[in-house]
């Protein structure tokens, strides 16, 4: 699967490779806090750096998932233009969540295109049976869950109760978003050509 | 709660709280939205297809008892028509008849004679009635102002055709399907509309030809021709729907403006004989 090269798989392939880069950026991070505040800045540099990379993984998976050729086009542009704003962020504005807040703006506002093309297109299957409509419901969800919570993370690494609540949701948005993608996995190319089946005993 | 529980500063905390809250159901509303639009728009994509399906199936049907009722006709006409004739005009040729005498005989082949030449003029009429010649050897045009005088021989109707724009042929098929239009459609205004003058036109632009009929009687509108074609009785509009979906045209029924005439637009794609 990882290794074809059709659209789907190279789908798969993002979201795999997506998987794996979370994981290994919790990993890395628990074992960070364990080593107490002196890698706190090391923990809030990989956080602003995920945040970046999150969204360059989303973008992949967008530029795969949506149709419209102009859409794609804007897509590279917007994420240049994310990266550049990032550095400036990162190397000279204090306030890191900027970042974050921009990127679930984006992320939110490519979801909701998303439906909006799902929803001018005349589809005959159910849009649930569909792969791509698994994976950007779990980055809406994650992005709307987290979006607050990463807008008000300025201090993340500092203040030990709100690093509390951060985990907390973090982590619950973060499982919440795995069990989606694993629901897109898990989804196989051929439910589409067999939604006609499903179509045809549409009842309600 | 739990997150209210936790002992961080209370603005943040109720910020945070009601504000992962609001964004999470606002993303659930999306989804749910986005699920119920699409399921009600397919409902409605399936209901209309069913529709069309069922309409489908009547024309078919309507077009296959048409088939049918053509058949029994010919059956009837070859069986109840010729089939006397034939057999008579054997009787008058059989064994017996060298036995006779010459004056009988000569009468005998004489009046077999007549009766083959009836039994042909009516293998003829119902070939014609299939197939009218003047349509197959001279065109549209010719065959609908050949009806149009014999309606007009009447003379309880005034009949004219006018063709003001049929220099190319169009396929003979396509030729037949509209005189078998046309034909229908006039014979239902004589049959029920009462009209005093029926006069067709013929025009065209570089895509299409139109044919509009013109007729002074009680007519149809578009609506009742839509309704009427939708019920499960009445064969000729069904057959009149089903040519013209097979021309890929339009038919059209309106009354003029100033309620007096009825006119039918038939619009078809030129398909012009090779």
């Amino acid at each position: 699967m990882l290794f074809q090269r059709n659209n789907s798989s190279k789908k798969l392939r993002v979201i795999f490779f997506y998987i794996l880069y979370c994981i290994a950026v919790d990993l890395i991070s628990f074992i960070l806090h364990k080593e107490g505040h002196k890698t706190d800045y090391i923990v809030s540099s990989l956080y602003d750096v995920f945040t970046i990379v999150e969204f360059f993984f989303f973008c992949s998976i967008y530029y795969f998932i949506i149709s419209n050729v102009f859409i794609k086009g804007l897509i590279s542009k917007v994420a240049a233009i994310f990266f550049v704003s990032s550095l400036i962020d990162f190397f000279l504005v204090s306030d890191k969540s900027y970042t974050a807040g921009l990127q679930s703006v984006l992320i939110l506002v490519m979801c909701i295109y998303y439906f909006f093309e799902q929803l001018k297109k005349p589809n005959s299957f159910l849009i649930y049976d569909n792969f791509d409509f698994w994976v950007i419901i779990s980055f809406l969800i994650y992005v709307a869950g987290t979006f607050f919570l990463y807008v008000i993370a300025t201090n993340v690494v500092v203040d030990k109760e709100f690093k509390k609540v951060y985990v907390i949701i973090n982590f619950s948005f973060n499982l919440l978003k795995n069990i989606l993608l694993s629901i897109a996995m898990l989804m196989k190319e051929d439910k589409v050509a067999s939604n006609n089946f499903s179509r045809n005993n549409f009842q309600n | 709660m739990l997150l209210l529980q936790i002992n961080t500063s209370d603005t943040v905390s109720t910020v945070l709280f009601f504000g992962t809250l609001g964004m999470f159901v606002m993303a659930i509303a999306i989804v749910v939205f986005v699920i119920f639009h699409q399921r009600k728009v397919i409902k409605y994509q399936l209901q209309m297809k069913r529709l069309e399906d069922d309409k489908q199936q009547m024309l078919l049907q309507a077009s296959i008892r048409f088939q049918e009722e053509e058949r029994q006709r010919i059956a009837a006409d070859l069986h109840d028509d010729a089939g006397p004739l034939l057999a008579t005009a054997r009787l008058y040729l059989n064994e017996n008849l060298i036995h006779q005498e010459p004056a009988i005989q000569l009468q005998s082949i004489y009046n077999a004679k007549q009766i083959i030449d009836d039994a042909i003029q009516l293998i003829r009429n119902i070939s014609h009635s299939l197939m009218p010649p003047t349509l197959r050897n001279f065109g549209l045009e010719s065959a609908m102002t050949d009806l149009f005088q014999k309606m007009n021989g009447s003379g309880n109707l005034n009949a004219s055709a006018r063709f003001h724009d049929y220099r190319q042929r169009m396929k003979l098929e396509q030729e037949l399907l509209i005189f078998r239009v046309i034909q229908e459609l006039v014979t239902n205004i004589m049959k029920h509309s009462n009209s005093g003058f029926i006069h067709l036109t013929q025009n065209s632009n570089d895509q299409n030809i139109y044919f509009r009929i013109h007729h002074d009687g009680q007519g149809l509108i578009q609506s009742e021709f839509d309704r009427l074609n939708n019920v499960s009785t009445g064969l000729g509009l069904k057959n009149i729907q089903s040519r013209i979906k097979v021309l890929k045209g339009t038919i059209f029924f309106e009354i003029d403006a100033s309620q007096t005439y009825y006119k039918v637009t038939i619009e078809v794609p030129k398909q012009p004989a090779m």
